[in-house]
């Protein structure tokens, strides 16, 4: 009998706890998570690209590129069209044909 | 369809200005031929890489034999007539894949066309015209007036030169020869692909092994062909270079080996009366072949005259004891018998 009043004095004194919790405890304020650290792989991968002591040069910043310079280089005219006009043109090769002279030849005999 | 080459345009090989409508200024610095390492070797770099050592190309065999009969002290005077009257020959890569060799009088061959394979009638016998050629179509004659027939590899079938000299061979990739017969046979009769069947006891009777070892192939084996003798160069008062030759001779010989070798290790060859004389060259400066003995005037030689059946091979009496296939010294002129003492026939087998 006298556990029965001590355990049911427990239990009171349990819930009032409980009960008090309930109405003065606020729940905790959610702050904002602050950004995530660099993942390994990022980590690994920047530190290839930038040399340890080096300032990070955003790729935004390299915009824009400056023009891409060129160099003229003299280039033999290689226009050939002017060749083929006259040397397939049969009026103009007829003009132009000069009969071969006829040198007589003084050899005697087989070549 | 254009020929490939032609993407290069004319300019690329020929030089000249594009672009222009007026002639002479369109011709400024144009060429027929502009050096191989600017053109050909560009893309054919194995075949141009050989030019120098192409017997085509650098005619090594004629400065071989000048350098032979002649001397140091007389190898300058020998150069000026080999620049006037032999390297006219001398041919660069168009001079057979697109022309007619320019000794030959030129002219494009189909056009602009860059053939392959040159064709023979325009190129290889415009050269080699007056004893290849002659040979090799059967245009030749006795002197007592039988025609010699055309050699068996041309008719029937008419096999090109091609045939049997290989691109290699002509373009000299195979090797540096300071002759035409310097190194292995090129072409060689019992070759893969050709009459390698040939050997003793192969049925046919003459075909024994001493005959095999001891006799080329010619010498039972070609019918008559032709010499030439004592050409002699010189020039006009114009200065136009031209030659004098004596009428040729048909006529069949056999005579010692004088290149014996383990390629050609043959004691009995077919031999040809070569063009030389003593004083070819007298125009030039006296006794400008000082050792013209030391090499023989009757040459080795591969007639393009072959047949199966020949006179000679017809029986075994129709050769052994035959005088009158063998070079005795009764053929040979007397000038030059001293010359020719390492091939006459002493005994007639």
């Amino acid at each position: 009998m006298r556990q029965s009043w001590i355990l049911l004095g427990l239990g009171c004194i349990a819930a009032s706890v409980l009960l008090f919790g309930c109405v003065t405890v606020s729940p905790p304020a959610i702050e904002p998570a602050a950004a995530p650290p660099p993942t390994p792989a990022a980590v690994a991968a920047r530190s290839l690209l930038v040399p340890e002591g080096q300032p990070v040069q955003l790729v935004s910043a390299r915009f824009p590129l400056p023009a891409p310079t060129t160099v003229k280089v003299e280039r033999p005219e290689l226009d050939n069209s002017t060749c083929i006009a006259c040397h397939t043109s049969q009026k103009d090769l007829k003009a132009l044909a000069v009969e071969p002279e006829e040198t007589e030849s003084l050899s005697e005999g087989e070549g | 369809m254009a020929d490939y080459h032609a993407k290069f345009g004319c300019i690329a090989c020929h030089g000249g200005v594009g672009g222009v409508m007026d002639m002479e200024a369109a011709h400024e610095g144009v060429v027929r031929n502009r050096p191989i390492e600017q053109t050909c070797e560009l893309c054919h770099l194995d075949i141009s890489k050989a030019q120098p050592t192409n017997l085509h190309y650098n005619l090594a065999g004629y400065i071989t034999l000048l350098r032979a009969r002649g001397s140091e002290a007389t190898m300058p005077q020998l150069m000026v007539a080999f620049e006037n009257h032999c390297n006219r020959c001398h041919v660069p890569c168009g001079q057979c894949h697109v022309s007619r060799p320019a000794s030959t009088g030129s002219g494009l061959l189909k056009e602009h066309n860059f053939l392959k394979t040159p064709p023979m009638n325009n190129t290889c016998t415009g050269c080699h015209g007056s004893r290849v050629n002659d040979e090799y179509k059967g245009k030749n004659k006795t002197a007592d007036g039988k025609k010699v027939k055309a050699d068996v590899h041309f008719n029937p079938g008419m096999m090109t030169c091609q045939n049997c000299h290989t691109g290699e061979s002509m373009h000299g990739m195979t090797g540096v020869y300071n002759h035409r017969y310097d190194g292995p046979q090129e072409p060689a009769c019992t070759q893969p692909g050709c009459h390698e069947e040939v050997k003793p006891g192969d049925g046919i009777a003459q075909h024994t092994g001493y005959h095999l070892n001891n006799l080329s192939c010619q010498v039972c084996h070609a019918a008559e062909y032709k010499h030439c003798y004592n050409c002699h160069v010189q020039k006009s008062e114009e200065g136009i270079p031209y030659f004098k030759i004596e009428p040729s001779v048909i006529a069949f010989k056999i005579g010692r080996n004088p290149i014996q070798s383990p390629d050609r290790p043959y004691k009995y060859v077919t031999l040809r009366h070569v063009p030389i004389g003593r004083t070819s060259f007298e125009y030039y400066g006296k006794n400008l072949l000082p050792n013209y003995d030391s090499r023989p005037t009757w040459a080795y030689a591969t007639p393009h005259t072959i047949q199966r059946k020949t006179p000679q091979n017809a029986a075994c009496n129709a050769c052994h004891g035959n005088a009158a296939l063998f070079l005795t010294k009764d053929d040979v002129r007397p000038e030059e018998l001293e010359a020719n003492r390492n091939v006459i026939v002493e005994e007639i087998p």
